[in-house]
């Protein structure tokens, strides 16, 4: 038997785990993180799990996350494009999941993307 | 920490599609890849779109993959998970555009819909009551027991405008307060889950989909009238339904949210399961409340109505599944974010079960207010082959049928009364130029003739007359004064019939009658049916200038009935063919098998 506390308790920990399957996008920024031979030999699955974990985890709602094809470059993998509700898709080099922390902070959240991360 | 999310559908539909293999597959081998740690796999109720099932969905992406099989599940588990393509052969196309959709929110099919009822449908695994809490279930629940007085529950549902989903549409609110009205020690909460229409699967889809939307809203409403009991009457031959409610109940025990004393807040209430047997009428609300009790399956006179004696004689609200499953959203959002959908006398969203000829069979929940033309050809992809749509068929066998040229008619509970249908519980059926709409009022009433429990004449007699008037009438035997006296007929037993059942079993004739008599006068005076669908008043025949007289047909006619002319047809060196009516079975044999066109039905 459970309080009502117990059942709150229940939901903020289970919100983040169903959050990624919020079906009701509107506007929503798009993620790609580049998945080809390249990006999976230098750590793009790294990549794209602390993507999916900085979003689920702080509960950042219309935000999809795609595993895309090879993006090019493949000196500066792993690579991800973030592409907020109408603004030019913004392509980021040489990516870890610190560098990923500080783009879901500055350039998802606040707007802002990272200058020093941007492919030159 | 789960990255990637594998959906795979559980509802009825897919589930006789192999989807629990599928399931199966998935796990294995997300295992043998080593990345079970990452990968999450659910059963879901259904999506909806059960004409490409078995529908798989995989986030973060949100990838659509429809009509998969099991041996395509190491494909995608290799190229989707484990390197990040997408398996682009698997990705649903949008059959109207041609077009490769990526995402299931990137479709027609869903765009369109508004889903409050189904939010959770496709979306939670309805076995695991922490998803469902996750998505702000039992939030409603906590919220009128520690926060509200039963009058402002039944305050707040009163000004929502929610309206029976059932059927008749009765607003929900006053079922309430004359329950809580009524005097009475022991008041009883019940749920309609006996689904019976042809081709309507709305209520199965939510209480497989999210059974706790439709537990928690009984609660709710047992605390509203001043209940501690509820049953859940749903029909035995929704086995996974069935399982699904249970295992829900039991986990809502199991943390308190039903039983004694729920959440520590001094309220009690416990819900028990009542199969049916699997008779349409026990859909009838007093006809359902004896079978509860134990009793065969009957309606009886209404009033008393159940609001004052309903289940063993106490007061007791009965609602629908989809009806409550609305309930917890109205709490937690308010009246107003309810009203703001729909329109002025039809407040919210239906749920339809789309079927007959149309491209997207399945299940759709749009505002009420939407078009017939939004439903059919916007989010149903309209009819297939090329086919000009007909009518639509709503209310299942007490409704009646829509027709083309009400195509832009706001569907709410009142427009389609005024146009001889009825909402009924949400079944669409889409019918093309193929079908004949005698037969189709045939194939209602033959339903009803055998669903009827015989407890009252005017329905067990009455419409047994009124099928063998349209059997006259299918098999060109019939005269005009015929179809003046089964009008008659008609009305007699929507007058005299004891419940809803008898009252509107005439329905699909009547209302077929006044948009397509045009077909009944075809099929009586001039012995045809428009459509080719009547077998007795069809005609098999050669064109004889198209025959090359071959003798393919004559091969494959099983009764002789073909018979050689002296006829050669400009162009052609052999001897035309015919067809001897008085032999002819009309089996359709000859005309699968001629290449040249020259056999026809009429």
């Amino acid at each position: 038997m459970k309080s009502i506390a117990d059942i709150n308790a229940i939901r903020e920990q289970m919100k983040s785990k169903v959050l990624i399957r919020d079906n009701t996008k509107e506007g929503e920024t798009h993620v790609f993180v580049g998945m080809g031979t390249v990006g999976l030999q230098s750590g793009a699955v790294e990549v794209f799990n602390a993507f999916v974990d900085e979003i689920t985890s702080r509960l950042i709602k219309n935000v999809r996350i795609s595993r895309g094809g090879n993006m090019g470059e493949a000196a500066n993998q792993p690579m991800a494009e973030v592409i907020l509700p109408g603004a030019a898709p913004v392509c980021y080099t040489g990516l870890d999941a610190a560098k990923v922390k500080v783009i879901v902070e500055k350039h998802i959240l606040g707007g802002e993307p990272v200058a020093e991360y941007i492919a030159k | 920490m789960y990255r990637s999310h594998v959906l795979v559908c559980g509802g009825t539909g897919c589930h006789s599609n192999n989807s629990a293999n599928i399931l199966k597959a998935f796990n294995e081998e997300i295992s043998k890849n080593g990345i079970a740690a990452d990968v999450q796999t659910v059963q879901t109720g259904c999506f909806g779109l059960c004409a490409v099932g078995p529908v798989v969905i995989i986030y973060p992406e949100g990838a659509f993959y429809s009509c998969v099989k099991v041996e395509d599940v190491s494909e995608i588990v290799s190229e989707h998970l484990l390197k990040g393509r997408l398996v682009e052969r698997l990705l649903y196309k949008e059959k109207a555009t041609g077009k490769t959709v990526k995402a299931l929110s990137e479709t027609n099919f869903y765009k369109k819909q508004t889903r409050v009822v189904l939010r959770n449908c496709g979306v939670i695994n309805p076995e695991n009551i922490d998803e469902y809490i996750a998505m702000d279930g039992y939030q409603a629940l906590i919220k009128v027991l520690t926060s509200m007085q039963p009058q402002e529950v039944i305050d707040v549902v009163l000004a929502s405008g929610l309206r029976g989903r059932g059927g008749a549409g009765f607003p929900t609110g006053r079922k309430w307060q004359f329950t809580k009205d009524a005097v009475g020690d022991v008041k009883y909460v019940a749920c309609n889950a006996d689904e019976g229409d042809p081709g309507a699967f709305m209520d199965r889809s939510v209480l497989e989909g999210d059974p706790h939307a439709v537990i928690e809203a009984m609660a709710i409403a047992a605390y509203a009238i001043g209940a501690q009991q509820g049953y859940v009457y749903v029909r035995a031959e929704y086995p996974i339904a069935v399982r699904r409610l249970q295992i829900a109940i039991d986990q809502a025990k199991e943390y308190g949210l039903l039983g004694k004393n729920i959440l520590g807040t001094g309220f009690n209430f416990d819900l028990e399961i009542r199969l049916g047997a699997g008779a349409f009428v026990c859909g009838e609300e007093t006809a359902l409340m004896t079978s509860i009790e134990g009793n065969r399956g009957e309606p009886r006179v209404r009033p008393p109505f159940p609001a004052h004696k309903g289940l063993f004689g106490k007061p007791t609200v009965l609602n629908n599944v989809e009806t409550y499953a609305n309930i917890a959203q109205i709490i937690l959002k308010g009246a107003d974010w309810f009203k703001s959908m729909g329109t002025e006398k039809s407040r919210g969203t239906k749920v339809f079960a789309l079927g007959g000829k149309i491209v997207n069979t399945g299940l759709v929940e749009i505002p009420m207010g939407t078009t017939l033309r939004e439903v059919i050809e916007d989010i149903g992809g309209g009819v297939p082959n090329g086919k000009k749509f007909k009518a639509a068929q709503t209310g299942g066998p007490s409704g009646g049928c829509i027709p083309a040229e009400h195509f832009d008619i706001p569907i709410d509970y009142d427009n389609l009364i005024s146009i001889g249908s009825m909402m009924g519980s949400g079944g669409m059926i889409v019918m093309d130029e193929d079908n004949c709409m005698v037969d189709i009022a045939k194939f209602f009433l033959t339903f009803t003739v055998d669903e009827s429990c015989g407890k009252c004449t005017p329905c067990r007699i009455g419409n047994k007359r009124l099928l063998e008037y349209l059997d006259k009438i299918t098999s060109g035997k019939a005269t005009m004064q015929d179809l003046e006296d089964m009008e008659k007929l008609c009305y007699y037993i929507k007058e005299n019939s004891l419940c809803g059942l008898g009252q509107t079993a005439p329905n699909p004739v009547l209302s077929t009658l006044r948009y397509f008599r045009d077909e009944y006068i075809a099929h009586i005076r001039d012995k045809k049916c428009p459509a080719g669908v009547c077998k007795s008043l069809l005609q098999y025949k050669i064109i004889k200038d198209n025959c090359i007289g071959c003798g393919m047909c004559q091969r494959q006619c099983p009764a002789g009935a073909i018979l050689n002319t002296d006829y050669v047809a400009p162009g052609k060196k052999l001897p035309a063919k015919e067809i001897d009516p008085a032999k002819c079975v009309k089996c359709g044999a000859c005309m699968a098998t001629c290449k040249f066109k020259a056999i026809i039905k009429e």
